[in-house]
């Protein structure tokens, strides 16, 4: 009742090759098309599972193989004899464009959810159980490098520094942390006035940044944004995020070797996006809810911001600034330093939410 | 499921080569190709349940993924009407992989202590030699071709002579030994291939592999001069253009975009036109020189249908979001391999199998995860 199934034999290590007929007499399996005839008993036989049309391999308990590619006699006899394999489940999931379109519903449903609310789920959660000192280690070598490639030391006088730190200490002063957030001056060059969180829990602030404040009241505004970031763990968050983000992609497109970076890179950038929004709206509240407790008014964060937006169209009307100005930013985000004017699509909106008294 | 007591050992020296006889009159040659068998569909059906599966199982049945893929793209290469095996077992890859994983979570913590993470980054360096060789032992001694396996084995000194010395020198020479480094590597490499118990070996000399990179290098700068040129014009021109136009916004933003998009396309070009180039020339130059036994390869690939391939595959992955990337993999691998032949002396029946030996997928995994490049 059973159709001959035709395949190779090859004697044990050798490579040549016999063409043979296998049959199935009930448990004994009979090999025919060698000198003499064959038999085996069925179950004595390995069979390799199957996957898609591939050619399977029979191994025989005298150390001889046949190669077949009748896959579909192969699984008969195996239902018949009662021997099939779990694989069989798989191949079923590999076989129809059913199961294939629900994975992939599925898949991108998990993998949407994993960098969405996964990654900056645990990132939150991890970035707020970690020690902070744990988080200043991670962190120390930020501002060595920034140090090396932008910054210069600070030209303000001793009076000065003094003035702006003594700003600093309000922002500080009713923080639940077990480290206090550490104030340093530097003088900007490249990056003009700016300041910065870094990943350490140190705020910098750019020489051109104190010069362009009218008074200590803005200075306690930016400088209460950029110890938000540091207080919500922004850079460390930020930095876990992109690093399981990263994962999650790397493991799905890691057929496509380096062809895959560009693909990976899309997600990647409009997710960034998407988050540096989340925090620095977070910091905002952090700064509104600070200049609300220490009885600041709230129209100091506007003029500044608005002053500091004035400056950025003048310095990219110059090409030769575009560049380098770009590059700033990019290197600050892979040191893991939140920058007060680097991707603030809605700087309008934040003025205006402000723009209250 | 992989039987490493199949062949006993006795069989592996009893029968020596055929070839230095063969050697002294060639028996007539044959030619056979490599015929890619596999489709784009049937692929993607693999590829997205593996990905399915590994997911729900938090990463565990990854193991089994990678075997069913290679099974896939292995059990449709063909050779004189006989599929290639992968017969790697899932659970020596899985253990693998878990070990890879502890040790690059290890070495990724200790970044906070920086004289522990100096000492395991110089002990991973020291360590690529013998990850190279277990790599290859576990991928070859598990590819099987009409009831053969391949295999390999070398000695860590031999190893670190090419990927210790190698990237020094490289390194050392500002790139001029970067081409030594590759000829030695694909030396290495084939000269410790066997299959069965014939020895494979790579004929080419270092001399061979340097006008490639020069060319390489030679045509990447004209490639940014003229793309440099080209983006000037662009942008000179849409400012122009915006300009001219004056309030019409939309229309400044789409100018604005256009050169953008030209540039990016130059880039990709660029990156894939590199790397098209180095899969060809490369390609060409070690398998037309690479014998196995009294057989030899030969490999006709051609730049620019290598360029249009991996052009169009870049494009169709970043635009799909990843979803073509089986499509692309068969699509390169089909090419790669209806340009690739083997130049038969003789048959190929009379290949023996050699003593089989048992190896882990530790080193093939610390490997994978190091980012070990040991690719041909």
């Amino acid at each position: 009742m059973n159709h001959p199934v035709n395949a190779w034999h090859y004697a044990k290590g050798s490579s040549r090759r016999q063409t043979v007929q296998l049959s199935l007499d009930g448990p004994t399996l009979l090999l025919d098309g060698l000198d003499a005839p064959l038999t085996f008993a069925f179950n004595d036989v390995r069979i390799s599972d199957r996957l898609s049309n591939t050619p399977r391999s029979l191994e025989f308990p005298d150390g001889s193989r046949c190669e077949t590619v009748d896959n579909d006699t192969l699984d008969k006899w195996l239902a018949e004899r009662g021997a099939q394999s779990g694989y069989r489940l798989i191949h079923k999931l590999e076989s129809r464009m059913g199961y294939a379109v629900i994975a992939l519903l599925f898949t991108v449903g998990a993998v949407w959810a994993g960098i969405t609310i996964g990654a900056p789920t645990l990132a939150k959660l991890a970035a707020e159980k970690l020690p902070t000192s744990v988080e200043a280690t991670l962190g120390k070598q930020t501002l060595a490098t920034l140090d090396k490639v932008y910054f210069s030391p600070s030209k303000l006088d001793e009076a000065k520094q003094k003035e702006v730190s003594a700003t600093f200490d309000r922002v500080n002063s009713s923080l639940q942390r077990d480290k206090k957030i550490e104030l340093v001056f530097r003088h900007g060059d490249k990056i003009g006035a700016n300041a910065l969180a870094l990943p350490s829990g140190t705020v910098v602030v750019t020489d051109e940044l104190v010069d362009l404040a009218k008074n200590q009241e803005e200075l306690f505004a930016v400088l209460s944004h950029e110890a938000g970031h540091i207080a919500h763990h922004h850079p460390l968050r930020g930095w876990l995020q992109d690093s399981m983000v990263a994962l999650i992609v790397a493991t799905i497109a890691s057929d496509a070797s380096s062809l895959s970076v560009l693909a990976a890179g899309l997600p990647t950038a409009l997710l960034n996006a998407k988050h540096s929004r989340e925090f620095e709206t977070e910091a905002d509240d952090f700064a509104y809810n600070k200049m609300v407790e220490q009885k600041i008014p709230l129209r100091n964060f506007a003029n500044i911001l608005s002053r500091l937006q004035e400056g950025v169209p003048d310095k990219k009307d110059a090409k030769d600034e575009t560049k380098p100005s770009k590059k700033t930013d990019n290197n600050q985000k892979d040191s893991g330093a939140m920058d007060f004017l680097s991707s603030h699509p809605a700087t309008t909106e934040r003025i205006k939410r402000f723009q209250v008294d | 499921m992989p039987d490493t007591d199949l062949v006993p050992p006795s069989n592996g020296g009893a029968d020596t080569p055929i070839y230095p006889e063969a050697r002294r009159e060639l028996p007539p040659s044959k030619q056979y190709p490599f015929v890619f068998t596999g489709n784009a569909t049937e692929y993607f059906r693999i590829w997205i349940v593996n990905i399915f599966l590994s997911i729900i199982t938090l990463g565990i049945y990854s193991a089994w993924a990678k075997v069913r893929k290679l099974r896939y793209l292995y059990g449709n290469t063909n050779l004189d009407g006989a599929a290639f095996e992968y017969t790697a077992d899932p659970i020596k890859i899985l253990k693998g992989r878990i070990i890879a994983v502890v040790a690059l979570a290890l070495f990724g913590s200790s970044q906070a202590i920086p004289v522990l993470y100096i000492i395991l980054a110089i002990l991973i360096f020291l360590a690529v030699p013998w990850l190279v060789i277990k790599s290859r032992m576990f991928n070859l001694g598990n590819t099987r071709h009409r009831n053969v396996r391949f295999s390999f084995s070398s000695t860590y000194s031999k190893s670190a002579n090419v990927f210790i010395l190698g990237p020094i020198l490289s390194y050392v020479t500002l790139g001029l030994g970067y081409p030594w480094y590759v000829a030695r590597k694909s030396k290495f490499l084939i000269d410790n291939t066997r299959y069965g118990t014939t020895p494979m070996s790579l004929n080419a000399q270092t001399g061979q592999f340097y006008p490639i990179f020069i060319i390489l290098f030679l045509g990447s700068f004209g490639v940014l001069i003229v793309a440099g040129i080209l983006a000037a014009i662009l942008i000179g021109g849409s400012i122009f253009m915006g300009g001219a136009k004056g309030a019409a916004a939309t229309n400044i933003g789409l100018l604005s975009i256009l050169p953008i998009i030209v540039i990016g396309l130059i880039y990709i070009l660029f990156l894939v036109g590199a790397r098209s180039y180095m899969q060809s020339a490369i390609g060409n130059l070690i398998w037309n020189n690479a014998s196995l036994g009294e057989h030899r390869f030969q490999s006709t690939l051609k730049f620019v249908d290598m360029l249009r391939i991996n052009f169009v595959n870049t494009l169709a992955i970043v635009f799909s979001f990843g979803l073509l990337i089986p499509w692309a993999t068969v699509r390169s691998l089909r090419y790669r391999l209806q340009n690739t032949s083997l130049v038969a002396h003789g048959s190929l029946d009379d290949i023996a199998a050699a003593e089989e030996k048992n190896s882990n997928a530790v080193g093939e995994e610390l490997g994978d995860f190091f980012n070990v490049d040991i690719g041909l």
